[in-house]
């Protein structure tokens, strides 16, 4: 539970878990690599069940009785035992997926041709080209609108019949001046406006302006703050074991104390009203975003033949209802064992098997051969060698150089004296009106990006009545 | 209330019609599989296993999974179309019925109440004068159904009642009128509420109408009784329950009971069925809960699936399509964007313009030359032209700006001011 939501507060807090975190990471550090000397022995899986509710699950049957069933469940590579009840399972199909039955598997009518195809049993006729566009940096700034929409313009050039897009924000608290990952307790809902800038690009445009309907497949590796909502628009999401998204939590923490309490409850109520919006685009359970946003609503998610079931409350026991997010009041609220281990329950942070369980996550998967297998295409698929991310890189380093660029044209506008003789003043404002002319021109370019008021600049408004203002000062003097 | 009683049954009716259609008539569904009940789904099949079907189907523009068993499923017949050959839905050129028509009945155009950017506040982008302004124009075009397409995040108070009574007194008797919403936050849905015929976009949100000014400070007492006010009657316009826009104002927790004949009974209590909105929060509605609750009468993604909704069977929506366009753009519709490009590029200009005229008046009183300061009142002359201007064409401008309660008031300081640059070169 997040004790203070101001910025200034906030940033001084994170300052000291940061420190905290170092020394925690080098007592830690001889015990991972002990850790990963033992990689867990892959399962592969050969059996697959069809559960009432249409859901399959593949993996490897251990064992049978009359009303249970065991097996090893096998996402992403990874194997998870599990027991169900055989009167929730409509078929066992053992062996469907060696080799020998998918390779026998006859390409008829059941199966869609081409990239309609989505079950890892039906092959595809041809090759199936794939698109990839890796999201990195932070949200809002490296990831922003204007090069992802070149990039999604390029996947269109190539023809791409899936385009992936890899969610993998930064979490790092480096932007602060500190070390380590953001903690997941810290919210940052308003980033939201900047998903909403990006996500016409998956609902609009890619409908309107490609001939061909790409598969649209968001790959989770790390979706934290507002892009958390982008993946959100899209049907297919499939997360990566260690994956996260949330960071959005503490809503009602947002405005602190200012003003009247129902108008900071209209402002939440509005911005979790779109953000439901975005949630529903993508066929996700609009409380989801709830239990992601606000701290005192608690949500529990039970199984109807393997479909989940919302509850706004705490579980049914009855019910087997587990809890997803509590109301962090009293014995509730989070406590710092908790929230170091990322392990807090206050708000909603969804990792990769809650998000597999309730359906976000169509399964999980640690590298793209996973996720070409889970996509059903994993021995048809080109990969397209596109330009996003050379797209992606320049747009980055160009915001770097606007940045940098536009406070050393500020500081050289400021510097420049205007005395002398006439024929001096009329050139130094003329210098001064090129040099407001061309920062006019670098914060237009990135103006989705930039925030001219943080770099202690001029806005572009401000800009214009600079520049009257010069003007009529050359009208005014005298030679 | 009797003609707004009959024209609810009517359209109810017809939203009965468009339910059933949706369920056999999906853009995009190109497979139909059979059950052996004699019912027919269609949508996109995703996988047969075993004879078990996954299907894809388009339940009001929100695209669903469904899995049908073996045991129901009599048979799948699919679309010899391959999803490459198939059309894209939403785009203008494809919508149904292109067939130019002149049956005004038939004819339909979009008009935009806000849209994204920063054009959207209620009162400087959307107004009542410039629908009124539009009204002949969309008669010139012989326009039978006028949607409104909200995509606002709010506005000014004072332009609500003026909203409400242009579409309400001057677009209902002459359209039939529909509102399509996108985003219709604080002001913007307190203006679509006065409209019967509500439908969601899936993304579409509804409500936050809580009155505030400065640091988040709440209208209260006496003005806040005003506003509740006018919302009743406003709601009344609708037809809508009177505690919906109440929960929307007020933390006022909000309920309802949907009885077996499907009619809905809202409370302002904890004593319904369904809780819409709990104790302690400010109502906004998302698509799914609206069309739950039967506060909008369906949902629809794009223009086709609106006009299904709508019961629409044969329409044309009039206009030209124009690329990133979900529909075409009437003549009407092109006014009300140029409308507020302008009033964009007002915006970010008038404070120049202000700032321009302040210092060209100094300058003049400062200067003793004649013909000097005959320069420098000729560009306080014409940024007073471009403040001018800038009002004509939004006139809340005068009151937001200049603190001026009508365009009499403005004229007069315009009036003086002329009066005072002519005196400067006396």
């Amino acid at each position: 539970m997040r004790k203070n939501p101001e910025t200034r507060n906030r940033r001084a807090w994170m300052g000291h878990l940061a420190a905290g975190l170092i020394g925690i990471g080098a007592a830690l550090s001889p015990m991972t690599a002990l850790a990963q000397t033992k990689a867990p022995e892959r399962v592969v899986a050969t059996d697959q069940v069809i559960f009432n509710s249409g859901r399959i699950v593949e993996g490897k049957i251990l064992s049978e009785t009359d009303s249970k069933l065991k097996m090893l469940v096998v996402i992403g590579g990874m194997s998870v035992e599990t027991e169900y009840d055989k009167s929730e399972i409509l078929s066992i199909k053992r062996d469907a997926l060696t080799p020998e039955s998918v390779d026998a598997a006859p390409a008829t009518s059941q199966t869609r041709p081409a990239s309609r195809s989505s079950s890892p049993v039906n092959p595809v006729a041809d090759g199936t080209k794939v698109y990839t566009i890796h999201l990195k940096g932070w949200f809002g700034e490296d990831i922003s609108q204007t090069p992802l929409r070149e990039a999604v313009r390029d996947a269109r050039m190539n023809q791409a019949d899936y385009l992936i897009v890899i969610m993998e924000n930064d979490w790092d608290m480096k932007r602060f001046g500190n070390l380590g990952d953001i903690p997941n307790e810290v919210g940052f809902f308003d980033q939201f406006r900047r998903a909403e800038d990006m996500d016409p690009i998956f609902t609009v445009e890619i409908p309107r302006e490609w001939e061909k309907q790409p598969k649209v497949v968001f790959w989770v590796k790390r979706a934290m703050g507002g892009a958390a909502f982008l993946p959100l628009v899209c049907k297919d999401i499939y997360f990566s074991s260690d994956a996260k998204l949330g960071g959005i939590g503490g809503l009602e923490k947002s405005f602190g104390s200012t003003g009247d309490e129902v108008v900071r409850e209209k402002q939440f109520s509005l911005r979790i009203g779109r953000a439901e919006g975005m949630a529903i685009t993508g066929g996700y359970d609009p409380r989801l975003i709830r239990a992601l946003a606000r701290t005192e609503y608690v949500l529990s998610v039970g199984f109807e033949g393997g479909r989940p079931v919302y509850h706004e409350g705490m579980p049914r026991a009855d019910r087997g209802e587990i809890l997803l997010t509590d109301d962090g009041q009293g014995e509730n609220e989070d406590n710092i064992q908790q929230l170091a281990r990322g392990e807090g329950n206050d708000n909603l942070t969804l990792k990769a098997d809650i998000a597999f369980k309730i359906g976000v996550s169509k399964g999980t998967v640690d590298s793209l051969e996973d996720l070409m297998r889970e996509l059903g295409i994993a021995r048809t698929y080109t990969l397209i060698p596109g330009k996003s991310d050379q797209i992606f890189k320049n747009w980055s380093e160009g915001l770097q150089r606007a940045s940098r660029d536009s406070r050393k044209l500020w500081e050289d506008y400021q510097r420049i004296q205007v005395g002398g003789s006439y024929e001096e003043r009329r050139r130094a404002r003329g210098q001064q009106i090129r040099l407001l002319d061309d920062l006019e021109k670098v914060l237009k370019r990135y103006e989705e990006a930039l925030n001219p008021g943080q770099l202690g600049l001029p806005g572009i408004g401000d800009i214009g009545i600079l520049r009257e203002r010069i003007k009529l000062d050359q009208l005014r003097d005298r030679k | 209330m009797h003609h707004t009683m009959s024209r609810f049954a009517a359209l109810f009716l017809l939203a009965i019609v468009a339910f059933a259609t949706l369920f056999t008539n999906v853009a995009s569904a190109i497979d139909k599989v059979h059950l052996k009940n004699g019912t027919v789904v269609e949508g996109t099949v995703e996988q047969e296993i075993d004879g078990n079907v996954w299907i894809l189907v388009k339940i009001g523009g929100v695209e669903q999974r469904q899995f049908l068993r073996a045991a129901e499923v009599d048979r799948v017949e699919r679309d010899a179309a391959t999803p490459q050959a198939r059309p894209a839905t939403s785009t203008p050129s494809q919508t149904q019925a292109r067939v130019s028509t002149a049956d005004r009945s038939k004819r339909a155009a979009i008009i935009t109440l806000g849209e994204g950017g920063d054009k959207n506040m209620v009162g400087v982008y959307m107004t009542a004068d410039i629908l009124k302004r539009l009204i002949p124009v969309l008669e010139e075009e012989n326009i039978g159904i006028v949607v409104f397409h909200v995509n606002s995040g709010g506005g000014l108070l004072l332009e609500i009642q003026r909203l409400s009574d242009v579409i309400h007194n001057e677009y209902k008797p002459r359209f039939r009128v529909a509102a399509w919403i996108e985003s219709a936050i604080s002001a913007a849905a307190m203006t679509a509420h006065c409209i019967e015929d509500i439908y969601f976009m899936p993304q579409g949100n509804y409500g936050a109408c809580t009155g505030w000014f400065g640091a988040l400070q709440a209208v209260k007492d006496r003005e806040l009784e005003e506003v509740l006010y006018m919302m009743e009657k406003i709601s009344a316009r609708g037809g809508y329950d009177p505690q919906i826009m109440r929960s929307m104002q007020i933390m006022e927790p909000l309920t309802c009971t949907i009885d077996s004949n499907g009619d809905v009974k809202w409370y302002n209590s904890l004593d319904g069925e369904h809780v819409v909105n709990p104790e302690n929060r400010i109502l906004t509605f998302n698509a799914v809960d609206a069309e739950r609750f039967k506060f909008s009468k369906g949902t629809a993604a794009n223009v086709d699936e609106l006009a299904r909704a709508m019961g629409l069977t044969e329409v044309e929506w009039v206009g030209t399509p124009r690329t990133g366009y979900l529909w075409p753009i009437s003549k009407a519709e092109d006014i009300n964007m140029k409308y507020r490009s302008q009033v964009y590029t007002d915006e970010t200009a008038l404070r120049q313009f202000m700032d321009t005229y302040g210092n060209a008046v100094n300058a003049a009183r400062a200067e003793q030359d004649r013909t000097r300061r005959g320069a420098m009142v000729g560009r306080a002359r014409d940024a007073l032209r471009r403040i001018v201007r800038v009002v004509k064409n939004n006139p809340n401008t005068a009151l937001l700006t200049f603190n001026a309660l009508d365009e009499k008031e403005f004229q007069r300081w315009v009036d003086e001011q002329e009066q005072m640059l002519r005196d400067l070169m006396r």
